[in-house]
């Protein structure tokens, strides 16, 4: 098992690092001078010279390169064009923000889609089946922006039962950071982003846990389990549950992936003040630095989750750890 | 102790009925080793799985099985479970290699089993697990392992250590050696023996290997299309054989005192077990079958005591063993 | 002994008539597909155009009406027409880029899972690389690179990131199936590489590619909808996402009858294309289904 976790930090490493050069690369190829990527037009000349030699846009690109990745790593990522903020100071904020959301989404559609599987698994009865399969896939296939502004709509503006957008009502002024996202007006303001993620990220969980507890009740050793004279509960969760779970581990970051794209588009929607709608925000501002620290602070999650989840994983199954 | 009257185990599918057990009626005195031999697809896993109730649910089940004077098909679903479910009957599986969880260690899933049933402490159940191993055969510090780290022929062990745990009445053992070498599953079968005539419970051994049985069982029944075709003591059918079907499969079995012997096999195929044939199942390949053999269902003939045959000729059984030797008898049916 | 042969559309109407959602699906898909085709005569306005009712007042967020079978927009557009027309654009970009993305996915899958070692080891971190990757953000970088954004631009975007999973599925299926007996009898007959991949193992997973051709249509209509909705689409072009942007950008939420119906049109669509890839999946893997 040390081997197959040591190989799998090492691919980590190299996928983030390929990942971040590839950006480097990528925000070259914008139309222009590669100047106007890091040297706001904002700026006065001194201010121009200084940024100028700080990247290193004098220089050969190879030197440009390792100037960027130094920089990167150290989480030097310059100043927002848009507010000269240091970049990393506002990304600092606007993790935590979409992380919160992102986590409680995750977590609640995992834990509420293998569930769900377990009890299709269960019932395996025509119309229950369908009918969960059906419910789930038009969920599944309603674009998260449109599943907000129904919910938006109905409970927002119609009913008048939550709040339109932000994170919490303006004016709001916190101390602490936990004292941001421990009170009911953070909880009000987050039920409605909440909802429709959930609603979307469903799905995933809920199809693959069915389908590996219809192989976990198929097997040999649950038949010997219900001869044991076992109960049923005891048959479905510690038996066939506990073997149906190792698949469901293996998507947990493929869905971490796919809610962070959502959170682009989700956090639009309910103007949540995180990374994703910094992304779009710093896209519409022409304000690149953002843009570029944004990506690649959300692509750098998303890979360390996907190791997180290989380390739980060899864990859990004892076949690997042994 | 166990008195089985006209089961009949059908599982529904798209494709029709498929009637795996037909009136199948025996009875098993306590002490009894039987066999069940018989084609593979003859009914005797659905028997097994009838009796312990664990069939799928696309299956209907008819008739009774008295056991104990109870009838295990009328009762209630929790008190099957909690009296008759491996305390009562166990069942020791034809492939260990699947019927172990692979995510629980060897010593829990025993456990599980003891604990279940009884009321005693985990160690106390962990302790007994020690001594059962050792029982079976295996090193007890193997017992924190993970079903994946040990051999086929130890998992099997395992399977018999978890299926005498709790000293059951009735052990069933589902083809307990085919999936292993041929040392391993003398050394096993000569266990499962030894077992059970020190803890005096009853067997009921399935396989498709007559001569297995004929070493382990002191009784045993010809299964046919989930059929009885023949039953009683092993010697009995063994050296006086009435049915046809038993005559047939005596012959597949070479002699090794024999050189150059021919095997003469039966030709043709078990019936469609959806389109099952009017009258004697095994009549389409019965060398010897009449048209009145096709009219009705056959019963169960006593021809000795303790010896059922479902044939309709029983009294031609003299003629009928002297024909069965010869290759041209089986060939005419072609 | 003559072997019929079933053309493959033949195939695959009896593997679909099978199931009973999945039939519902493509009658569905097809339906709009004409649909979209005959949208130019069947659309009552020309969505671009604004409307003045007698008096010369611009139509303006009209609820639906006789005139106006689905309401007006903001800018007094006729929403039917513009839905109509808007599928075009939707449906093409969807089938193009999803069929695109599926051909490339399974081409690598295909040769990575195929000769493995040195190729299988660089096109899978490729792959890892791509995976990397969260999917919406990409595409806004590649908006950015590529602006001013396009239709074309947008859709090569969409490509670039969606052909990983396809890719990765066909090969761990390859994988499985160059073992099997009847591969390494093909190689020991003489068939070349080229042959054995196309003739040999490609058929077989079949199935597989075509849950993920639908799949990646549903991704790809996802895609461009999403990016639309964020203003990043192309402006000129007029799509489901495009009029969902517009709703949402000039705060016309209560307007239910503008975004609803491009909405549910575009569930409806990806729903229809799951349940056509469910059937395949299905038929790949026989234990998932649910009758009895």
């Amino acid at each position: 098992m040390k081997n197959y976790l040591v190989q799998r930090g090492l691919s980590t490493i190299f996928i983030i690092l390929a990942v971040v050069s590839l950006l480097f690369f990528l925000f070259r190829l914008v139309p222009g001078d590669p100047t106007t990527l890091v040297i706001s037009p904002a700026l006065d000349e001194i201010a121009q010279k200084r940024l100028l030699q700080l990247y290193g846009l004098d220089k050969p690109l190879y030197v440009q390169y390792c100037l960027y990745m130094k920089n990167f790593f150290t989480l030097q990522w310059g100043q927002s064009f848009f507010t000269q903020e240091n970049v990393s100071a506002i990304l600092w904020y606007r993790f935590w923000n979409t992380f919160s959301l992102m986590f409680l989404a995750v977590l609640s559609a995992l834990f509420l889609g293998a569930i769900g599987g377990i009890l299709a698994a269960w019932k395996r009865a025509k119309s229950f089946d369908s009918v969960v399969l059906i419910g789930v896939t038009f969920f599944q296939s309603t674009p998260i922006f449109f599943t907000g502004m129904l919910l938006l709509l109905l409970l927002s503006y119609k009913m008048g039962l939550f709040p339109t957008g932000l994170m919490h009502e303006p004016g709001f002024d916190s101390k602490t950071m936990l004292g941001t996202f421990l009170n009911i007006d953070f909880l009000h303001h987050l039920a409605l982003p909440l909802l429709s993620a959930v609603l979307y990220y469903l799905s995933l969980p809920l199809l693959i846990m069915r389908s590996s507890m219809i192989t976990a009740l198929g097997s040999d050793y649950l038949l010997i389990a219900l001869a044991k004279g076992l109960s049923n509960s005891r048959i479905l969760f510690k038996h066939a549950a506990r073997n149906a779970l190792l698949p469901l581990i293996t998507i947990v970051s493929l869905l971490t992936g796919y809610a962070m794209g959502g959170q682009v588009v989700l956090e639009t929607v309910y103007s949540w003040p995180g990374m994703g709608l910094a992304m779009v925000e710093s896209v519409q501002h022409h304000d690149y630095p953002v843009a570029q620290a944004t990506f690649g602070l959300m692509a750098i999650f998303v890979i360390t989750l996907n190791f997180v989840t290989d380390i739980v994983y060899c864990f859990l199954d004892p076949r690997i750890r042994y | 102790m166990l008195e089985i009257r006209n089961l009949k185990v059908k599982y529904l599918t798209h494709l029709g009925e498929i009637k795996a057990v037909n009136n199948f009626s025996f009875k098993l005195e306590q002490g009894d080793k039987i066999g069940i031999a018989g084609e593979s697809g003859c009914g005797k896993s659905s028997l097994i799985k009838a009796i312990v109730r664990i069939l799928p649910s696309n299956t209907i089940v008819d008739g009774e099985i008295y056991f104990k004077d109870k009838n295990l098909i009328a009762m209630e679903d929790e008190e099957f479970r909690k009296s008759v479910r491996w305390k009562e009957i166990s069942i020791i599986p034809q492939s260990a290699m699947n019927a172990l969880n692979p995510v629980y260690r060897v010593c829990d899933q025993i456990v599980e089993a003891i604990r279940t049933h009884s009321e005693i402490t985990r160690n106390e159940a962990l302790e007994k697990t020690e001594r059962l191993l050792e029982y079976v055969g295996i090193n007890p510090t193997r017992m924190y392992d993970y079903p994946h780290q040990l051999s086929g022929g130890m998992k099997q062990r395992v399977m018999i250590a978890m299926a005498i745990a709790l000293n059951p009445s009735l052990l069933i053992a589902d083809e307990p050696t085919t999936a292993l070498d041929v040392i391993v599953q003398h050394r096993i079968l000569r266990r499962i023996i030894e077992i059970q005539e020190e803890l005096e419970n009853s067997l009921i051994m399935i396989s498709h290997d007559i001569s297995l049985i004929a070493q382990t069982c002191n009784k045993i029944i010809i299964m046919y299309a989930g059929k009885i075709m023949e039953c009683g003591d092993i010697d009995a059918i063994f050296y006086q054989p009435y049915h046809p079907y038993t005559l047939g499969l005596q012959n597949a079995f070479p002699n090794i005192n024999i050189l150059e012997q021919n095997i003469v096999s039966i030709p043709g195929l078990p019936p469609s077990l959806i389109d099952l044939p009017k009258g004697c199942l095994f009549a389409d390949r019965c060398p010897f079958s009449q048209p009145v053999c096709r009219k009705e269902e056959v019963n169960q003939f006593e021809v000795e005591e303790g010896h059922f045959v479902s044939c309709l000729f029983t009294d031609k059984a003299e003629e009928f063993r002297g024909l069965a030797k010869r290759e041209d008898t089986w060939k005419m049916r072609l | 002994m003559k072997i019929m042969k079933i053309s493959f559309v033949a195939q695959q109407l009896r593997i679909l008539k099978e199931n009973r959602l999945a039939s519902a699906g493509a009658f569905i898909i097809l339906l709009m597909i004409l649909l979209s085709i005959l949208s130019p005569w069947v659309a009552p306005y020309d969505p671009w155009k604004t409307n003045f009712d007698k008096n010369g007042k611009v139509e303006m967020l009209k609820p639906p009406n006789n005139q106006f079978l689905l309401g007006t927009t903001l800018y007094g557009r006729d929403v039917l027409s513009q839905m109509l027309i808007g599928s075009r654009v939707t449906l093409l970009i969807g089938f193009f880029a999803g069929f695109c993305s599926a051909f490339i996915g399974a081409n690598i899958g295909l040769i990575s899972g195929y000769y493995g070692k040195i190729t299988d080891n660089i096109l899978m971190r490729i792959t890892d690389i791509v995976y990397g990757m969260p999917f919406e953000p990409f595409i806004i970088v590649m908006v950015i690179i590529l602006s001013p954004p396009k239709i074309s631009t947008i859709g090569l975007a969409i490509i670039l990131i969606t052909w990983r999973t396809t890719a990765r599925v066909v090969r761990s299926e390859v994988l499985s199936i160059r073992e099997r007996p009847y591969i390494i009898l093909a190689k020991i007959r003489g068939a070349d590489n080229f042959r054995i991949i196309y003739r040999h193992i490609a058929p077989n997973i079949l199935p597989l590619i075509l849950v993920y051709f639908c799949a990646s249509v549903a991704w790809s209509v996802i895609a461009y909808a999403s990016i639309s909705f964020l203003g990043f689409g192309d402006p000129n072009i007029l799509s489901w996402g495009s009029m969902l942007y517009e709703v949402f950008a000039n705060g016309s939420i209560r307007a239910w009858w503008w975004f609803i119906p491009p909405g549910i049109c575009l569930s409806i669509f990806i729903v229809s294309l799951y349940m056509v890839a469910r059937c395949y999946e299905e038929f790949s893997n026989p234990r998932l289904r649910t009758h009895r």
